[in-house]
Formats: C-alpha cells, sequence, structure tokens
C-alpha cells in the first residue's frame, strides 16, 4: 500500500513530466476512440438508411448471382412483372431500373458530376401504393422526352424546372426537358446520401438506361391477408431459372451489409495508422520509465534498504505506470468524441451523410481503449519496472553502483523460453495465415529474446534483430501467399525495430560522435553535446527508436510510391503504343464507363485512323474447374497488337471471333491449357461457356489480371453485352498532329465532362499525380507518429538537463553563457534525432525494397528509391530534433547557477 | 533458559570471522579481515577508523546490505549468511534501523510518511503512540506533514532518525549520521541517539570519523585494515582523539 501511494504521489510530483508521457498514448488511444465512435455511428445511419432505401414494397424478385457483382447481374425479363402480377395475393408489381454513370449535364454543358457518391439514373415508380420517390416540384416524367432531378442536384447544379437539359446515357447524349425534382426515400428529407439521382418513366429507363433489354429487379406489394411464405411459395413456383425472391428485410440487411463493407474498410484504414501511434507511443513510455527507473536509482536502493522487496518496487513502477494508463485511457476516450464529432462535421460538411447523428459510445469501444491504452502502457513500462527490482540496496548508499543490467543466467528455463519462441514461429508458418504470422512473429521474437538472454547475453542482444532479418529472407525466398508475404514482412519490422532499439545503445555512442564531427569546429558547447549523446548510449538509442520508428514507415511508403510510379511510367510508355487512351474519370467507388456511342464518334472522325473499345469487369467469370472469380478484360482480341505490347508469344488467328480468349501464360500453365484447348467458364447471368485459347501472352503490364476475351463472347448473349466502354484506344491517321488530333477527339467528348482523352505519357503523369496524392495523405498521417516522436525526444532532453542541473550550473560557473548552454542542448537534441532518422531511413529503404520485391509485378515490378524524399526525412529529422531541444535548451539556460551548484 | 537471560546474553548483532575481499590475485582488497565483534542490546556502539579501514563495509555487512566472502554475520539469533534475498529483506524492514549521512528521505512523501514508510512497506501498523512518543522526543511535531524540501537539514535527519525508531527495530546502524549537519544541530541529533538507547531501549550502532560525535556513545570501536584494533568503553572526545592518533602511528 505504502508504494502505491508513493506511486501516486511520484507521479502527481511532476504533472509535467507525467502528462508528457500520456500523450503519445493518449493521442494513439484518442484517434481510436474516435474511429470507432464514428464507424458506430456511421453503421447506425446507414443501418436506417438501408431501411429508407429499401422501401415501398414487400418483396423483390431478381436475378440470382452466382457470384461477383450485383450490378453485373443479368436483367429480367419485360414480361415477368405482368406474370407475377397474376399470382394471389401480390396486389402491386413494381419492376426497377438502376443504372450507373447517368449523368446530366447543366445549363452551361458540364456535367453535374457527384463528387461524393454515384451518378445514378433509376426509372420513376408509380405503381407501388407505398411511393419510394416523391415529387417535390413539378409533374413525374412521363414520356421518353422527360425526365426529373433530385432536389439536392437540381439546387446545387442550378437545375431549373421546365427547361431542357443533355443527360448522358448508354444510349449516348439525350436532349430532355426536366418535368420535376424529386426527394428519395422520405417525403421530408432527400436520402440521397451524396449520389446525384435522376429518373425517367418505366419503359424509358428500360430504353435508355438498361439498352432496352430488362429491368434490374421488381418490387411487389402484397396483401396483407395472405401469409408471407405463402406468396413467396407461389412465386417461386412460377420463376424462371436463375431468379429469387426475397423479403424486404433480406434486401435491408444486404444493403446495411454493402454499407458496412465501406465502413470497415474505412475503419481498418483509420486503425492502422491509430496502432502505428500507438506502437510509438509504446517506445516513449518504456523510454521514459527506463530514465525514471535510473534518476531514482538512490530511493529504489533506500527502499529496498528499508525493507521493500523487489516486488514492492516492480509493482511500485507498474502502479506508476498504470495511472499513466489510466489517464491516457480515460482522457483519450473522451478526447475521442470532438475528433469523432469533427470528424463527422467535415462529412457532414462535405454533404455525406445525414446530419443528425449520434455519437454512440459502445461498450467494444471502451474495452478496446483500455487494452490498448492501459494494457501497452504498462507492457512497455513492465521491462523497465522488472529492471528496477534488480537494484541493489547499495545503490542508496554509494553513488557508483552500475545501472547496467544482465539478466541472471538460467540456462534451462531460457532453452524453454527459446522452444517456445521457435514453436510460435513454426505454428505461425504451420497456420499459414497472415492475422495469426503478424502477431506470432513478434511473440516469437519476445521468447527468443527472454529465452536466449537467459543462455548467454549476446544471443540475446541479437535475438530479435536475427528473428527479423530471417524472416525477412523468408519472405524474399519463399513462395507463399503475397498476404503471408507482406504478414512476414511486418513481423520482420517489428522484430527489428525492437532488435535495433536493443543493440543501437552498443554503437550510438560512435554513431552521435562521428555526425557531431561537423559541429567538432564550433567550439566547446558543441564539443559537450556530441559528449553528452554519446554519455548514456541507451537513452540516446531509446530516444532515437521512436523517431526510428515514424521515419522508417514514411521511408517504406515513399520507396514502395516511388516504385509504383517507375513502373506505371514504365508500363504505359512503352507497352501503350495506342496515340490516344479515353476513359471515364473515376469519381466514385467504381471507374465509370461511358456509352459506346462516344467510341463510336470518335472511329467516325476523319482524323482517327481506328479505335479500340476495351471493357472490363472486376468479377466477370469464373473458372468451372476451380470456381476461381476472375477480372477480365474484353476487347477485338485481332486489333490488341496495334495498340497495346502484351508480348503475345503464340496466337491461333483462326479463333478469332469463336469464344476466343488469350491467357497470360501463368494463368495458362495454371489450367493446363495451351493454344487451341478449350477452357469452360460461368458468367455472372449462370450461363456456362467453352472458351477457345487463341493465344498465349507474357506480359501483365496491361492486362493485369491475365485473361482477355474477345467482345465477340458477350455478343452471342445479349444479357452481357457491356452498356459502357470502359477504356477506347485510338490511333490517329497518318500525319495528324497530336494538337489536330486532340481538337477533334474534344470536339466529341467536350458533351461528356468526365470523359478524358490522354496521350499514354499524360496518363503516366496522371497515375503519378495520383500516386503522389495517396503518398501524401499517408505520408501526413505517419508523421502523426513522427511528432510522437519528437515529443520523446523533447521528453529526453528535458529529464537529461534535469539530471545535468549540477553540471551546467558548473559550467555555467566557469563562464559559459546562456548561449552556449542553449546551443549544448540543442546540438544533441540534433544528434539524437539525426541518429533516430539514419537508422529509420536505412530500415524504411531496406523493408521499402523487400516490399516492392514482395508486391506482385502486375502492380508494382520497378524498383525505385526516392532519394530526394529519403534526404528530405533526414532533414526533416535533424529540424525536429532542433524543435525538440527548444524547451528544454530554455530551461538548461535559465537554471540560477548557485541553485544549481547545489542541486542534488 | 528465561527470557531475562536470554536478552542479556545474546547480543543485538554479531559477527564470527567476518571477511570481505574485493577483487582477486594481484587487486585483492580485504576491507573485512575476519572480524569478530558484538554490538549488545541497549549499546550506543561507534565504529571508528581511518578511510579505507573497513568500517562502513562491516556496517553493510551487519546490516545484510551487502554480503560477505567468509564468516557468519547475526542479528538476534539469525544468521544473515543462511538467508534468502527475500528473506533478508523481511529482516531488513522488522528488525533492522538506518540513518544516513545525506538523510536519504523520499521527497514526494512528507515527514510523517517518510517515518512510517518502513512500517508501511511491510503492510504493518504504525505503533501510534510510540510514534507520537518518537516525535515528541525528536520535536517534529509541528512539521510533522511538511516536504523534505521544506525542511532543514537537521530536521531531515530527525525525520531519519524517526524513521529509523518508528519499528522499534532490533537494531539500528547509522553512517556518519552528523557528516552534513553543523556542530549544534550534530550534537541534537547525537544527544537524541543518546536518549534512545538510555531511554527507549534501542541498540544504535554509529560509523563516525568524528571524534566529538564517538564521544556520545557507550562504546568506540578502532578498525584498522580491516581488523578491529582496540577499543574504548565511556570515551570522550580527548581519549577518542588519542586512540585515533596511535593508531595513526
Amino acid at each position: 500500500m505504502a508504494l502505491f501511494k508513493l506511486a501516486l504521489k511520484n507521479a502527481y510530483a511532476k504533472p509535467g513530466r507525467f502528462l508528457l508521457t500520456s500523450l503519445a498514448v493518449l493521442i494513439g488511444v484518442a484517434l481510436t476512440t474516435a474511429v470507432f465512435v464514428f464507424t458506430d455511428s456511421l453503421r447506425e445511419t446507414f443501418g436506417g438508411l438501408s431501411d429508407d432505401i429499401e422501401s415501398g414494397y414487400d418483396l423483390a424478385v431478381r436475378s440470382e448471382i452466382p457470384f461477383g457483382n450485383r450490378l453485373d447481374a443479368a436483367p429480367i425479363d419485360l414480361e415477368l412483372p405482368e406474370e407475377l402480377s397474376g399470382v394471389e395475393g401480390v396486389i402491386a408489381v413494381q419492376p426497377r431500373v438502376i443504372e450507373f454513370g447517368i449523368v446530366p449535364n447543366k445549363a452551361d454543358g458540364s456535367a453535374a458530376l457527384a463528387t461524393r457518391g454515384p451518378n445514378i439514373g433509376i426509372n420513376w415508380e408509380d405503381r407501388s401504393p407505398t411511393p419510394r420517390l416523391y415529387i417535390a416540384e413539378g409533374q413525374p416524367p412521363t414520356s421518353i422526352s422527360e425526365f426529373v432531378i433530385d432536389v439536392d442536384t437540381a439546387a446545387d447544379d442550378d437545375f431549373v424546372v421546365g427547361q431542357q437539359y443533355d443527360l448522358q446515357t448508354p444510349q449516348g447524349l439525350q436532349n430532355l426537358t426536366m418535368t420535376g425534382t424529386f426527394t428519395f426515400a422520405s417525403p421530408e428529407e432527400n436520402a440521397s446520401i451524396g449520389a446525384k439521382l435522376v429518373a425517367m418513366d418505366t419503359s424509358s429507363a428500360v430504353e435508355l438506361f438498361n439498352g432496352g433489354i430488362g429491368y434490374d429487379d421488381i418490387t411487389l406489394t402484397v396483401d396483407a391477408a395472405y401469409a408471407e411464405d405463402d406468396i413467396v411459395e407461389r412465386i417461386e413456383a412460377i420463376l424462371p431459372e436463375g431468379l429469387e425472391v426475397l423479403t424486404r428485410s433480406d434486401l435491408v440487411e444486404e444493403q446495411a451489409d454493402t454499407f458496412n463493407e465501406f465502413i470497415n474498410i474505412f475503419r481498418t484504414i483509420l486503425l492502422v495508422f491509430a496502432f502505428v501511434i500507438l506502437f510509438v507511443a509504446a517506445f516513449i513510455i518504456y523510454n521514459v520509465f527506463s530514465i525514471i527507473v535510473g534518476q531514482r536509482i538512490q530511493e529504489i536502493g533506500l527502499l529496498r534498504a528499508l525493507g521493500a522487496t523487489g516486488k514492492q518496487i516492480t509493482n511500485s513502477i507498474v502502479t506508476e505506470a498504470l495511472c499513466v494508463g489510466v489517464f491516457a485511457t480515460v482522457t483519450g476516450i473522451a478526447l475521442g468524441f470532438p475528433i469523432a464529432f469533427g470528424l463527422q462535421e467535415l462529412l457532414a460538411a462535405l454533404n455525406f451523410g445525414p446530419d443528425e447523428n449520434s455519437l454512440p459510445l459502445r461498450p467494444t469501444t471502451v474495452i478496446v481503449g483500455a487494452i490498448l491504452g492501459i494494457g501497452l502502457t504498462l507492457a512497455a513500462a513492465v521491462w523497465p519496472a522488472l529492471r528496477a527490482r534488480s537494484i541493489s540496496p547499495m545503490a542508496a548508499l554509494r553513488s557508483d553502483v552500475s545501472t547496467t543490467y544482465t539478466t541472471p543466467k538460467n540456462i534451462l528455463l531460457g532453452f524453454v523460453l527459446t522452444a517456445f519462441g521457435v514453436v510460435a514461429i513454426i505454428l505461425g508458418f504451420v497456420l499459414d495465415e497472415w492475422l495469426v504470422m503478424l502477431p506470432l512473429g513478434v511473440f516469437a521474437g519476445i521468447f527468443l529474446y527472454l529465452g536466449l538472454s537467459r543462455i548467454s547475453n549476446i544471443a540475446g542482444k541479437l535475438s530479435f534483430l536475427s528473428l527479423g532479418m530471417g524472416l525477412l529472407m523468408v519472405a524474399l525466398t519463399a513462395s507463399l501467399s503475397t498476404s503471408m508475404l507482406m504478414a512476414l514482412l511486418g513481423a520482420a519490422a517489428l522484430n527489428s525495430f525492437l532488435g535495433i532499439n536493443l543493440l543501437s545503445p552498443l554503437f550510438a555512442g560512435k554513431v552521435t560522435h562521428v555526425l557531431g564531427f561537423p559541429t567538432a569546429k564550433l567550439g566547446v558547447p558543441s564539443k559537450m553535446a556530441r559528449r553528452n549523446a554519446g554519455r548514456s548510449p541507451e537513452r540516446t538509442a531509446a530516444a532515437a527508436s521512436a523517431l526510428m520508428i515514424g521515419l522508417a514507415l514514411v521511408s517504406t511508403v515513399s520507396v514502395i510510391s516511388e516504385s509504383l510510379k517507375a513502373t506505371v511510367s514504365e508500363i504505359l510508355e512503352e507497352d501503350v503504343i495506342a496515340d490516344w487512351w479515353v476513359q471515364g474519370e473515376n469519381l466514385g467507388p467504381n471507374p465509370i464507363g461511358f456509352s459506346p456511342t462516344i467510341t463510336a464518334e470518335i472511329a467516325a472522325l476523319p482524323e482517327v485512323e481506328e479505335v479500340l473499345a476495351m471493357q472490363y469487369s472486376d468479377e466477370g467469370l469464373r473458372t468451372v474447374v476451380d470456381q476461381k472469380v476472375k477480372r477480365v478484360y474484353s476487347a477485338d482480341l485481332a486489333s490488341i497488337p496495334k495498340y497495346f505490347n502484351i508480348g503475345i508469344a503464340e496466337v491461333d488467328e483462326s479463333l478469332f471471333g469463336k469464344n476466343a480468349i488469350y491467357l497470360h501464360e501463368d494463368e495458362a500453365e495454371k489450367y493446363g491449357v495451351a493454344v487451341g484447348s478449350t477452357l469452360q467458364v460461368e458468367f455472372v447471368d449462370q450461363s456456362q461457356k467453352a472458351l477457345n485459347v487463341a493465344g498465349i501472352f507474357t506480359s501483365k503490364s496491361v492486362i493485369d489480371s491475365g485473361w482477355l476475351i474477345d467482345s465477340s463472347v458477350y455478343a452471342s448473349n445479349a444479357k452481357l453485352v457491356p452498356q459502357a466502354d470502359d477504356f477506347v484506344g485510338v490511333l490517329v491517321e497518318d500525319g495528324v498532329s497530336e494538337q489536330d488530333a486532340r481538337e477533334a477527339i474534344e470536339t466529341v467528348i467536350e458533351d461528356y465532362e468526365q470523359v478524358v482523352a490522354r496521350t499514354p505519357e499524360e496518363l503516366a503523369e496522371q497515375v503519378r499525380d495520383r500516386v503522389d496524392l495517396a503518398l501524401t495523405v499517408v505520408s501526413v498521417l505517419l508523421f502523426i507518429s513522427v511528432v510522437l516522436a519528437v515529443l520523446g525526444v523533447a521528453i529526453t532532453l528535458a529529464l537529461s538537463v534535469f539530471e545535468r542541473t549540477r553540471e551546467i550550473g558548473l559550467t555555467r560557473a566557469v563562464g559559459a553563457t546562456r548561449k552556449q548552454i542553449k546551443r549544448t542542448v540543442r546540438v544533441e537534441g540534433i544528434l539524437v534525432a539525426l541518429f533516430g532518422g539514419i537508422l529509420g531511413v536505412g530500415l524504411g529503404l531496406i523493408f521499402g525494397m523487400a516490399c516492392v520485391q514482395i508486391i506482385p509485378d502486375d502492380f508494382v515490378s520497378e524498383l525505385a528509391i526516392p532519394w530526394r524524399n529519403i534526404f528530405l526525412n533526414l532533414l526533416i529529422a535533424g529540424v525536429a530534433g532542433s524543435l525538440a531541444a527548444y524547451f528544454p535548451a530554455r530551461r538548461a539556460a535559465k537554471l540560477n547557477v548557485l541553485d544549481a551548484i547545489n542541486h542534488e | 533458559m528465561d527470557d531475562l537471560t536470554k536478552n542479556f546474553e545474546i547480543p543485538a548483532a554479531r559477527s564470527l570471522g567476518a571477511t570481505k575481499i574485493y577483487g582477486s590475485g594481484e587487486t585483492e582488497v580485504r576491507a573485512l579481515d575476519g572480524i569478530d565483534v558484538a554490538f549488545p542490546k541497549e549499546q550506543f556502539t561507534a565504529i571508528m577508523g581511518p578511510s579505507g579501514s573497513g568500517k562502513s563495509t562491516l556496517m553493510h555487512c551487519m546490516a545484510g546490505l551487502d554480503d560477505l566472502t567468509r564468516g557468519k554475520v547475526f542479528i538476534g539469533e539469525t544468521d544473515l549468511t543462511e538467508l534468502s534475498e527475500r528473506e533478508l529483506t523481511l529482516l531488513r524492514r522488522s528488525q533492522i534501523g538506518f540513518i544516513f549521512q545525506s538523510y536519504n528521505l523520499v521527497p514526494t512523501l512528507n515527514a510523517i510518511e517518510n517515518i512510517t514508510l518502513p512500517l508501511d512497506l511491510a503492510g504493518e501498523k504504525p505503533d501510534v503512540s510510540w510514534v507520537d512518543q518518537v516525535v515528541e522526543v525528536v520535536s517534529l511535531k509541528d512539521r510533522i506533514s511538511h516536504r523534505p524540501n521544506e525542511l532543514s537539514g537537521g530536521q531531515q535527519q530527525r525525520v531519519a532518525v524517526s524513521r529509523a525508531l518508528a519499528s522499534k527495530p532490533e537494531i539500528i546502524f547509522a553512517d556518519e549520521p552528523t557528516g552534513n549537519l553543523d556542530s549544534k544541530t550534530g550534537t541534537e541529533i547525537l544527544e537524541f541517539m543518546q536518549l534512545a538507547t538510555q531511554e527507549l531501549h534501542q541498540t544504535i550502532v554509529m560509523v563516525t570519523h568524528d571524534p566529538v560525535a564517538a564521544s556520545f556513545s557507550d562504546r568506540v570501536i578502532f578498525l584498522e585494515d580491516g581488523q578491529v584494533v582496540d577499543e574504548l568503553v565511556n570515551p570522550t572526545a580527548d581519549s577518542v582523539l588519542d586512540q585515533m592518533r596511535i593508531i595513526g602511528n
């Protein structure tokens, strides 16, 4: 109890240090909490929204899809509604049409593109007794020359009822009269969640949005007097093969699941950053507690002399850590709310999601926050706390007691722990599951360390780094799944961080000495700084570690993105032969295709020799033999070599037009087929086909999935014919200048703002810009951890200034000026930070290169090192060190000379 | 054997052939070289000797803070050399008190919390009347809730003395308790230590190199080169000084 009290008092006696120590964990917990609260709130909102979206009916009939995207599902025959209305108990039948990429053009001709959701075209539902669409102004659309628009889009983009506007449809540009505005799902509030909606009457929607082929689904309203199950049975009896009937609650749930999937991805990404911050926080805590133990060595010796057991000492330090952890957790959770609110306001400002949101605090949030905040703090403090227990009572009586710690030898226990470590890593490989491999890899490192350090001190020190490098080697050479390799790499990185943290005291002094070389000429203060940095290498190493992690991650990401850019440039500049490349800008979650009428118009231009239309589907078909869903591209195979260099190794042109397919050599090998053999596949409408392998190609740079089918495959099945082209390659007539070609193509696409024509060079430039943008966003998030690491350096410097109070007083007494004292501290800060920066950048380079090696060549094949960024990171480290030293340096300079000399 | 005779016969602490060797071979230093010494109960004993004579080492070993190379050390009837680290800790906690030269108070605890710290560590309730009595005797009553940095050196050392007394230990070891104090406050502390042995029936062993401080004790033991070379009963400052001169030569 006594030491519990003492621990509390120790925490309370230095509120500044307590706060600083807590800060890193606090921010990590706050972010985690915010992510949870915010995503829970989104989930709640979208749960309600799902109910609104799927309203106005009782049952729904739609195509079954064995796999793939519902948007690709085969349309439903136009006659089916008539048949369904004859079923006993069915009151109303409402066929529905939904098509993405239906964009209205504003009065000035520019497209009213949705930036926070998709552009969607639907049919005006007028048969259901409980409507889903409500007219706000004007009249519903009744003919193929009329359409309506949702109220928000009308207001945002200045659409006026009664005016004529162009509407982009798969059938080309349609000049229509806007007869009214409407709200979606509720008469009071438009629940369009960022999407821009247009609606036409049902038959016109089928005609213009679905190519006249059919409906997307059919909803039914039933008589409450009948049991729903009976009606479902009767409907199932008359439904053709390939259709299914579902209740509204099934669809609400499905809709909610779709939302949740997005929310979960969002949550995972944000959590990764929060965890990075918490990992850095753990290092800072470890660092601070190690210093605290070092500083209190006399006090701890005294307590031991007075009869405190080692366990009591350990407990008191753990208690202090517990205070930090609890404070950080409670404050962090509380602070999570304003952050979640901020995120919400941000999205609300972007008009995404409804305005009134609750911020629910779920038990899971609190539990996760507490486990992370308290658990992590304790885990980080446990090692210094255990070290403290071995401090001898003599420490109170003598000032020269060594504080270096060596693990007592215990060979037997050592072997047992080592064996645990080995088993953990073997288990990781046996289970072959990335989510298990990652933590097991870290556990293995910890056990190996605990075990080996009991057998041999040096083996213990080398354990983490050896395991890390070993895992890295395995990751680089083994043939495992990509996710497994990445997990191995992650485990290797974490072990290396821990290993370097353990080993760097051995060379921190030497490295900072070398780094400080340029300062040698700057006089005594810099010389002192250089010595100070090397004086307690453990502390220098620990302070540098946190910075190392942050910069290692930033550097890794920059190596990957630079390589990605190089790969993209290489592909686009070498493998794309076409003069121009036309595509719809990716605005929503799916890239939007455009009307084949645009392709036809471009082809008709006198400047254009010919065009190649390409479509792709992420989940276009699946193999019959192993049920694998494939991303599939389709185009006219015969024209491919004129547009792209895909490395065709073998080809049989006689098969073109006969359900032909080009396969990448890997896929061909996998399915044991060669040119001339057939491959059985299944499409989303459940139809099967034997595809004839017409060619084998060797480069996945353009056709990344390795599956390229001939357009003729779709032509034989009207339900499968793509409504839009995704990419169009253009070959220009000889002698036409780039400028003339550009102007000609522009005349076609100027009515479709989202459709852009680029030369391969421009395309490469655009992709590079996007990668840079993504890199910036990721780096900004990672820099939060760098900022915290800088804070760690500041704490370390502050504690070291405190410790050297007397020394600083003496230096001042013999004539050092305040400025000189300041410089001493500042140079030390810079040296420590540069040390961390060099370690971090070095590790970042290694792991970045390893990532590039591991990521499949479809994505990244070229290794490129962003030397400019790497140098910039080092510069940032140096500046950060100088900033971290600001307050400690001021404090040191302000010390009263006499007080400082008398300081104990 | 009844309790009275037992108390009378068994000293609070004693050593048998206590030997402490640092290093080996060429660099071997015999800090203690077969010391047999006993500290009877309710006596105030001073250990004197020149620097390097082994007086501090003897005290540390007697108190179970440091271990011997050879020989035995007893606190009461307990042989410290037989005890495990944990048992030693528990023994220190309950039967040994310490007074250090540099007070060694815990800065974040106030005076009374520092005084009862050993008892708190043991999880025992302090004997309130005893603690009150001790605090009364060292005249700390009105400073009881002050932190160490709000107390003068003399007051801090009085807190340290009270702390040593609080658990009524078998024996108290004091390491140069007046070394950091001016002569007036030093005298106060020494008088109080005298009082503690005579009226509060405590046993105190003090290491010092100050003949005046030693003169407050009941008996002075002189060490040189790790061996007991002489002892003086009922010393005065002059007699101690004389003895020191003899040893010095």
